[in-house]
């Protein structure tokens, strides 16, 4: 790591236009987070296109907010209202709600936004060390190599497919086609494209992105009208005491360490560690019987592990280009609407940019902590918001999202066309994630084993002959028959919770 | 039975086979050398065996998950599919008659679909948020959404 590198960074983030801009994604990351149904992945989404134009430093900065708002801000629904806004603060609610219930909402609330800064920042100083480390290592790779890497993220399919496996697969290969749609990346022929020109360059990611996590969702929004609970429980303390401090700090810088590494594992995330981080604060615990009634550290654990995810996600991310879930790779995408391949490419030729982004994830906790501490009453109220208001705006904003990626109304065919494709993939348990992780990871794997098989003349052996390839080939294997296991304890867990 | 699967098996088959035969005809590159037809026909191999095991399964009732019938006649079917119209007419509307103004009737009308009665806030709420996306990209963003007759 590089000091005055991670200075200049800093200096570049810490300017008054581009905080305004942090603070901003801040906020609405903790809206979209907070409500229940928008989901962290579709909040970055509907919210990137207000990051385009903008120069690469403080769009990245704005996204960094989102990210970490988004994973916050599940966390107050799931307090009050016992419906985490995302899957990442499911574990928060199991002592978080009994919480309020007890009249303790603002003592759970202002723990969880203590707890999920100091994860985050953890998260992000971790990173900061290790990532440009990971790098280096990378910096060696040939073809062959980014083609293992590419097979070892797509190898994380079968983790983020939840119940079925087979249909996760089945996603993760119309995934892969859809992603060859276009010219091809070594002769430029073009495959698939109908004679249509708006084709040539693939589906553009941002409409296909809006449709399959924004347009699906409303679309079946439209189809259930949920109406929220009121919340009627005050919030009367805005910052944790320090007895409460005092009785979980160890847990919360145990979560934050733990939930970074968890986080930096491809297929793992943040759901996953807020409930290891959640399982381990119980079993070191004095009283565990007093978990799932009320124990401040069991929010505590949850949130500072799922926020430190966000630090630990961006590692294989950034470093390799490799997202380790939905949400990473739609910032990834998002790089590289910016023109920017995460990858040690990235760390060789764009140091300046890689430590902004390191000081940008730092200010977006500090500034989340902010945010969340002095505007939690306001978020409470709009959890509440009516969904026969809510769900048009989205509608709207989804559409005009896709359409201000190029100005184009193909664009909005597109994200309509994919909207419809995602409301009957989920209505039918096919999950999308997978669809999404295949469109950034696609044509990584197919350019780099073509330019490895030029290299080689036609031999296929080198992806097994070079050790870093092969072990990046094993790992991949290794990834899937842990995360078969994996999934199956994690389902009898959720099964008895 | 469980019919989704088994549709989504064939879709899945025939997808993969239109695929395959279209990749055949790409053109083919020195012996030695990978060419644009190599990786969509190794996965349209992948997704026709991962959905003829889906549609055996299915079959062979081994899937455990139960689907309610899609009923086409169910206010909740109706309800999504009229969003879909609407939002289809929306984005033609919106070449000829402009943003703000598609935008206003396209948010009155889904807020009624989700049967919110309450007009005057329908009203105050959608001619404020067409505005405000409006104003929002065209300064912020520099973007101009499309603009018809009206805006």
């Amino acid at each position: 790591m590089d000091f005055h590198l991670l200075l200049d960074g800093f200096a570049s983030i810490l300017q008054l236009n581009v905080l305004v801009l942090v603070f901003l994604g801040v906020t609405g990351g903790i809206i979209v987070g907070s409500l229940p149904g928008l989901t962290a992945t579709m909040g970055i989404a509907l919210l990137i296109p207000f990051t385009f134009g903008l120069p690469i430093n403080q769009s990245m900065a704005m996204l960094l907010g989102i990210f970490s708002g988004a994973i916050y801000g599940g966390s107050i629904s799931a307090i009050l209202i016992r419906t985490p806004g995302t899957p990442a603060a499911a574990a928060t609610l199991l002592d978080g709600y009994p919480m309020t219930l007890q009249g303790e909402a603002g003592r759970a609330l202002s723990m969880s936004v203590f707890s999920s800064f100091v994860g985050g920042f953890t998260g992000a100083l971790i990173m900061t060390f290790l990532s440009p480390q990971i790098s280096k290592l990378a910096l060696q790779f040939s073809p062959a190599e980014y083609f293992s890497l590419a097979i070892f993220g797509l190898s994380i399919i079968i983790s983020v497919s939840g119940g079925s496996i087979l249909k996760g697969l089945i996603s993760g290969f119309l995934g892969l086609l859809i992603a060859t749609i276009g010219l091809d990346p070594m002769n430029g022929f073009p495959r698939f494209t109908f004679g249509n020109m708006n084709l040539i360059e693939g589906p553009n990611f941002i409409p296909t992105l809006i449709g399959l996590f924004a347009l699906a969702e409303v679309f079946r929004g439209v189809e259930n009208i949920v109406n929220m609970k009121k919340v009627d429980s005050k919030i009367n303390q805005l910052l944790p005491s320090r007895k409460d401090i005092k009785r979980s700090w160890k847990v919360i810088l145990k979560s934050s360490i733990m939930g970074t590494f968890i986080g930096a594992i491809p297929g793992a995330g943040s759901d996953i560690a807020a409930f290891v981080g959640y399982s381990e604060a119980k079993r070191v615990s004095k009283n565990p019987e007093k978990f799932g009634k009320g124990a401040i550290e069991g929010v505590a654990a949850a949130e500072a592990s799922n926020n430190a995810c966000t630090g630990g996600a961006m590692i294989p991310m950034l470093s390799l280009g490799v997202p380790g879930d939905a949400v990473t790779a739609v910032l990834l995408g998002a790089f590289i609407m910016q023109g920017l391949r995460p990858g040690p490419l990235l760390y060789r030729d764009h140091m300046d940019v890689v430590y902004s982004v390191f000081a940008a994830m730092m200010v977006a906790n500090v500034a989340m902590f902010i945010v969340g501490t002095l505007g939690v009453k306001f978020f409470a109220k709009l959890i509440t918001i009516k969904r026969n208001i809510l769900i048009p705006i989205i509608f709207v904003l989804s559409l005009v999202g896709a359409y201000s990626m190029r100005n184009s109304i193909f664009d909005l065919w597109i994200a309509i066309f994919f909207g419809v494709l995602g409301y009957f993939l989920q209505k039918y348990d096919f999950p999308v994630s997978p669809i999404l992780l295949s469109l950034i990871l696609g044509p990584m794997a197919e350019a780099s084993l073509r330019r490895a098989i030029v290299i080689s003349r036609g031999d296929f052996s080198v992806l097994i002959t070079r050790p870093i390839s092969a072990g990046l080939l094993i790992l991949a294997v290794l990834s899937i028959v842990s995360s078969v296991i994996k999934q199956q304890r994690l389902n009898k867990k959720m099964s008895m919770l | 039975m469980n019919k989704p699967n088994i549709i989504a098996g064939i879709l899945g088959m025939l997808l993969s086979c239109y695929i395959f035969f279209t990749a055949m005809k790409f053109p083919k590159p020195p012996a030695t050398l990978l060419g644009p037809d190599f990786f969509p026909m190794i996965l349209s191999l992948g997704l026709f065996i991962f959905s003829l095991s889906l549609l055996v399964q299915a079959i062979l009732k081994k899937c455990n998950v139960e689907y309610e019938k899609m009923d086409i006649k169910s206010p909740e079917v109706i309800r999504s599919s009229m969003s879909l119209v609407a939002t289809l007419i929306y984005v033609l509307l919106m070449q000829f008659i402009g943003f703000i103004t598609a935008t206003i009737i396209y948010l009155l009308f889904l807020m009624y679909l989700l049967k919110n009665r309450e007009y005057v806030k329908m009203g105050i709420v959608s001619i404020v948020v067409s505005i405000i996306i409006y104003l929002l990209f065209k300064n912020l963003l520099h973007i101009t959404l499309p603009s018809g007759l009206l805006i």
